[in-house]
């Protein structure tokens, strides 16, 4: 079966005054239909850009250099601004990390809902009425007759990002993408998010990408897991095995320094020292290797990305 | 019970104390103007047998030097500066968003030439300009409208062009392209209406000013052109010393009527920024 959306090879640049900067590199990953792919790496290794990129976002000064993002069969980083409109919103939707800034101020959860609904689905203003208020219902909203005529800051967090999840389902996507949809919320607001968005997944068959940097939400919702660090993939597996069996030294020093409910009092959590290298258009070899502890000779050299058990993708010579 | 946008902003604007005094006030006179013909007690270029009569019985407000009705002039005066007020500040907003609009959101080579014509603009000697631009076309109302229009909508440009380029980095403009709209539905449903209260409130000082460089065109003579009234020719009387001096009610009223117009304008822009903005929540 062909996957939903394939990704090979892409590379994005950034231009600055100081020239130009690889911020993505040899990125590949693939979304089954109905699957959930879970993005995680620390801040700055390029997960939002990465997604950002296929969807046309990049800012001005970014682009794609090479690759493609093949989507249901079509190339979207070939498509015009104008093709890409008919696919985003309709076929992709996005949540975002902070519902505050993701809505538009000025509008009614009403207006902000019913207008997608009018663009993609061609629904008149009764229908769209009717359409956002069941919307609203399915995603939990108390008296949604009400809600609908609020304005974003007259929400509170959850609700709003309950609306922001209401928009990106509007259309019916295939895929949905979220963007660390539950960092800027309070944990058990976070479980009834994550949960809410989990049900839907099961009834739609929709498929998911999601992007964290939170470890036991990847553990929790992910069929499959892609670590990214430094703009590069370096292991790709399912979720179970990514968990039992970690094969890059950054994927395992990650998986030391989450905590867990059964740890002891003892339990030190181990930090990964240094941070993500600022600019690493320039460095060949393995990107983790300053901080790695197993980096010996042969890290110094171009890391390619191999499969090394079935399903089970690295981006490490020692593996 | 929930209100509606509308009603809230009423809410807010009754906030503010000399918002809504101004408001009464500014009604009062927009009224007025608006109902010269049947207030005015005289034709207001007739000339009446007293010459500088003092304020009495018969003029309230006193006659001018050849002998016209103060009163029925500042009528008629006051509707030609609101309404040149009005239509330059039309004017300039019209073309200061359009031209923000677009330097803002498409960036690059229309973002510089738009702003170095602004800053073009904005370096000329502000008063001088205009009264070139007065002596190049004929004077008259309808010109001067024109040219304050045409001179008065740098500042607007460049508020709009700012905000539009911190509104465009902002996650709902990418909630809306991520939701398939097109280009000029987020330049003019998004990104337009959140930048609306700012362009308001900057329009309304832009009215102040617009009325009072009619005011003083017309007290130099480039402006409204006489036997017509405009508040600024009224004044005009007032070069004289001897005017200045000994016929106080001939620039006192239309001089009043100036600072009243351009108060009450500020004062309402002032309310309006704290009303329209849907997230202030003084209650």
């Amino acid at each position: 079966m062909e996957p939903l959306l394939k990704v090979s090879r892409l590379r994005v640049e950034f231009k600055s005054d100081f020239g130009k900067r690889t911020v993505t590199d040899d990125t590949a990953f693939y979304v089954n239909e109905g699957e959930t792919l879970g993005l995680v790496g620390e801040s700055g290794c390029g997960k939002s850009v990465t997604v950002h990129s296929i969807l046309g976002l990049l800012p001005s000064n970014g682009r794609i250099v090479e690759g493609e993002a093949l989507f249901d069969g079509k190339d979207l980083c070939k498509l015009s601004e104008k093709e890409l409109d008919k696919v985003r919103g309709k076929d992709i939707g996005m949540v975002f990390q902070d519902a505050l800034t993701a809505l538009d101020p000025v509008f009614t959860v009403e207006s902000q809902i019913a207008e997608q609904l009018r663009v993609h689905l061609g629904l008149g203003r009764a229908g769209a009425r009717e359409r956002t208020l069941k919307l609203l219902e399915e995603v939990g909203i108390p008296d949604p007759l009400s809600a609908m005529k609020k304005y974003p800051h007259e929400l509170s967090g959850g609700q709003r990002q309950r609306v922001m999840i209401a928009m990106a389902l509007s259309c019916g996507p295939r895929l949905l993408i979220a963007d660390e949809p539950t960092t800027a919320l309070d944990v058990t607001i976070q479980a009834q998010i994550m949960e809410l968005i989990g049900e839907i997944m099961k009834k739609s068959r929709m498929s998911m990408i999601l992007i964290t940097h939170d470890i036991g939400l990847i553990a929790q919702m992910a069929d499959r897991v892609a670590v990214m660090y430094a703009g590069q993939i370096i292991e790709e597996a399912g979720v179970h095995e990514l968990f039992k069996n970690p094969l890059h030294p950054y994927t395992r020093a990650l998986l030391q320094s989450a905590p867990s409910i059964e740890d002891g009092d003892d339990r030190v959590l181990k930090a990964i020292r240094g941070a993500v290298p600022e600019d690493y258009t320039d460095i060949t070899g393995c990107r983790f290797a300053e901080r790695c502890e197993c980096a010996g000779s042969g890290c110094e050299l171009r890391q390619e990305f191999k499969q090394r058990e079935e399903g089970h993708f690295v981006r490490c010579h020692l593996a | 019970m929930h209100e509606s946008y509308l009603g809230s902003v009423i809410r807010r604007f009754k906030y503010h104390k000399a918002g809504v005094v101004s408001l009464v006030i500014l009604s009062l006179i927009v009224l007025a103007a608006l109902l010269a013909p049947v207030l005015a007690p005289y034709d207001p270029n007739a000339i009446n047998p007293e010459f500088s009569a003092a304020p009495s019985v018969k003029h309230i407000l006193g006659t001018d030097q050849i002998g016209r009705d103060l009163f029925s002039r500042l009528l008629y005066g006051t509707r030609v500066s609101l309404l040149v007020g009005f239509l330059s500040t039309l004017i300039a907003t019209f073309i200061g968003v359009l031209l923000g609009l677009i330097a803002g959101y498409f960036g690059g080579a229309a973002d510089m030439i738009i702003m170095r014509c602004t800053d073009m603009v904005m370096s000329f000697p502000y008063i001088l300009l205009i009264l070139v631009a007065g002596a190049i076309f004929e004077p008259g109302m309808w010109n001067i409208i024109l040219i304050l229009g045409f001179i008065d909508w740098p500042g607007i440009a460049r508020l709009v062009r700012g905000n539009v380029l911190s509104i465009k980095e902002k996650d709902f403009v990418h909630a809306s392209r991520i939701g398939g709209m097109s280009r000029t539905y987020i330049l003019f449903s998004d990104i337009l209406p959140n930048t609306i209260a700012p362009i308001l409130v900057f329009a309304t000082s832009v009215m102040a000013i617009s009325i009072l460089d009619e005011a003083a065109l017309s007290f130099l003579g480039m402006g409204v052109q006489p036997p017509a009234a405009s508040l600024g020719n009224m004044l005009n009387g007032a070069q004289s010393i001897t005017v200045l001096t000994k016929l106080p009610w001939l620039w006192i009223s239309p001089g009043a009527v100036i600072v009243l117009l351009v108060v009450c304008v500020n004062f309402i822009g002032d309310a309006l920024r704290d009303a329209i903005d849907p997230s202030t929540t003084k209650s």
